[in-house]
């Protein structure tokens, strides 16, 4: 027998599923709790119009049927689209809302790094929608205020440095420092 | 301070993306339903054999026994579609929660001073505008610095020349930087 061998120069590669439980863990929660509310109601009405056929056929007095599915079938299979149908629609509507609500969220992130291009570093995401959104809004407000803070100290030395009227191997010193510090800012 | 502005509607999900992940969870909905379907139909497609008082007792038992079954029924389908909608999450929403993994892990690089490149998405994944968006900021923060260490450089050359016209000009250069710097606020 063969064994398949690897063509040259093509490597497995794992595939990485990242999982954020905040949000896959509370997408998947929601569109569950959908369905187990339908399947709820489901259960009840079954039991309710399933369970009366069946008690009415047995008092009838004649049977013309040969299985209890003949007698329920219409019943059944009315619920069992109603059910599909009703969760579908619901989770399809539950997903097209997260899709708008990522648009949302992730519309902030873009914008403020889009006035942080312009210099903008201070102004917040306000990032809204989903809390993991949020919560991405205030890291990312996090790290444009870092960089404004190093900016920030570095423009100070700048000036400082050209006010401060120090003696030529003082200012060549802290002339190298502030180069060296230079190269921090977005390394 | 103003709130910046909503950025002009891009393209951040890909029209098949949401699409396929409407038909899976559609398809996982159908298989669950099917499921139902076979339960009751294996309970229920029963022969009524027998006499009339056979039957008649078949037909009341059934609808005593029709609680549990139901129970059961709706348990396993909770079970099945449940798992399927988790499963389908984790898989499909990966696309969304590894980028934003990504560019996490890219920022608290850079809040910490450490080298970082730019962020680069797999294929398939989703809202790449704002990966995008995220390098052009890092890029331009880039230039700036790169513009910045190069006036500075400049200004060492000239010290060929005499010490004043030497100290003159890296005090200019330092000037011009600091208003330069003043742009990010």
């Amino acid at each position: 027998m063969k064994t398949p061998t690897t063509p040259p120069g093509t490597k497995y590669r794992r595939k990485i599923h990242y999982i954020n439980p905040r949000f896959q863990g509370g997408a998947a929660l929601v569109i569950s709790a959908m369905v187990v509310a339908g399947s709820v109601l489901f259960g009840a009405l079954v039991y309710r119009d399933v369970g009366k056929a069946l008690w009415e056929a047995s008092m009838r007095g004649h049977f013309i049927v040969e299985t209890p599915y003949e007698i329920v079938q219409d019943a059944l299979l009315w619920h069992l689209a109603g059910l599909s149908a009703t969760v579908s629609c619901l989770t399809v509507i539950v997903f097209l809302l997260l899709v708008k609500a990522v648009r949302i969220g992730v519309g902030h992130a873009i914008a403020a790094f889009r006035a942080s291009e312009n210099g903008d570093l201070s102004t917040p995401t306000e990032a809204r929608g989903l809390a993991e959104f949020r919560r991405f809004g205030e890291l990312v407000d996090s790290t444009r205020a870092s960089a404004l803070t190093r900016v920030a100290t570095l423009r100070e030395e700048a000036a400082s440095l050209a006010a401060c009227g120090l003696p030529a191997e003082a200012f060549r010193s802290r002339w190298e420092e502030l180069k060296r510090n230079l190269r921090e800012v977005a390394p | 301070m103003n709130t910046p502005p909503a950025s002009p509607p891009e393209t951040l999900f890909e029209h098949g993306y949401r699409l396929r992940f409407i038909l899976r969870l559609c398809l996982a909905f159908a298989a669950g339903t099917a499921a139902l379907y076979g339960i009751y139909y294996l309970v229920l497609s029963r022969p009524l054999t027998g006499d009339y008082a056979g039957v008649f007792h078949a037909l009341r038992n059934l609808s005593v026994f029709l609680r549990p079954v139901i129970a059961v029924s709706v348990l396993v389908y909770v079970l099945l579609v449940c798992g399927a909608i988790s499963a389908l999450c984790v898989y499909g929403l990966h696309k969304v929660a590894g980028p934003l993994y990504r560019m996490e892990r890219v920022m608290e690089e850079i809040r910490a001073g450490t080298p970082t490149r730019t962020v680069a998405f797999r294929d398939g994944d989703q809202i790449e505008p704002l990966a995008r968006a995220f390098n052009g900021w890092i890029g331009k923060l880039r230039q700036d610095r790169r513009r910045w260490i190069a006036a500075l450089e400049d200004a060492e050359r000239i010290c060929l020349q005499d010490e004043a016209t030497c100290r003159g000009r890296m005090e200019q250069t330092l000037r011009e930087i600091a208003t330069e710097m003043s742009r990010y606020k």
